[in-house]
């Protein structure tokens, strides 16, 4: 299965937002931020549209799959 | 003036403080067990109350298992405590617990041609195997998590 990359850290600190204000802005814990950021979690549909809408980037820029 | 705490921030707290109860819980549960097996309870009263309150505190560990917990605190933070990373790890955590039981079960049908177990104790050493099991899996991976 091909793995998931993020962009997410990235662009999370480039807007200036810690993980508890991006948690807190789409309502899940600071752990699914973190999760997410280090691929240890592959989020749902709706809490990747949820991240996306956030940090008002489209999903395919916070998420591809790696090349296989 | 203390600065006030967001949600997030209570969210995290108790969740940490979640996936550190959760294996100490474990460990007291052991410890039940192995009381339980050193001086079985006969038929006194006292014993009837033993074995009331191992039902009881079962039941109580089960429950929480399998729900947000928290129950007095705002729905929007129990909402973050039970997030989809937290639902995952508990469905990763009850499906060991199930393995678990079973193999406990299949190793208590199996030993039973040499030693004798009472009905109790099976059903203790398999229900113990699967609580043990969901109560350490689901704090490794919320602790994981939070690392």
């Amino acid at each position: 299965m091909p793995e998931l990359v993020s962009t997410l850290k990235e662009i999370r600190e480039a807007r200036g937002l810690t993980q508890a204000q991006l948690a807190e802005a789409i309502g899940v814990s600071r752990k699914t931020i973190n999760t997410v950021e280090n691929g240890v979690y592959v989020p749902s549909t709706v809490i990747a549209l949820k991240l996306a809408a956030a940090l008002g980037e489209p999903v395919e820029a916070l998420f591809r799959l790696a090349p296989e | 003036m203390a600065p006030t705490q967001s949600d997030a921030d209570l969210a995290d707290r108790l969740g940490r403080f979640r996936a550190r109860m959760f294996p100490v819980l474990a460990i007291m549960f052991l410890i039940q067990q192995m009381a339980f097996f050193s001086n079985p309870p006969a038929e006194r009263a006292v014993d009837h109350v033993r074995i009331g309150a191992w039902v009881a505190m079962t039941a109580v560990i089960l429950f929480v298992l399998n729900s947000r917990g928290f129950w007095f605190r705002p729905a929007k933070v129990r909402a973050m405590i039970d997030d989809e990373v937290t639902r995952s790890n508990r469905t990763s955590a009850m499906h060991w617990g199930f393995v678990a039981a079973m193999l406990a079960g299949i190793v208590v049908y199996v030993v039973q041609g040499v030693t004798q177990f009472t009905a109790r104790e099976a059903i203790h050493l398999i229900v113990s195997a699967g609580i043990v099991m969901a109560l350490m899996r689901f704090g490794l991976l919320e602790r994981r998590s939070y690392a």
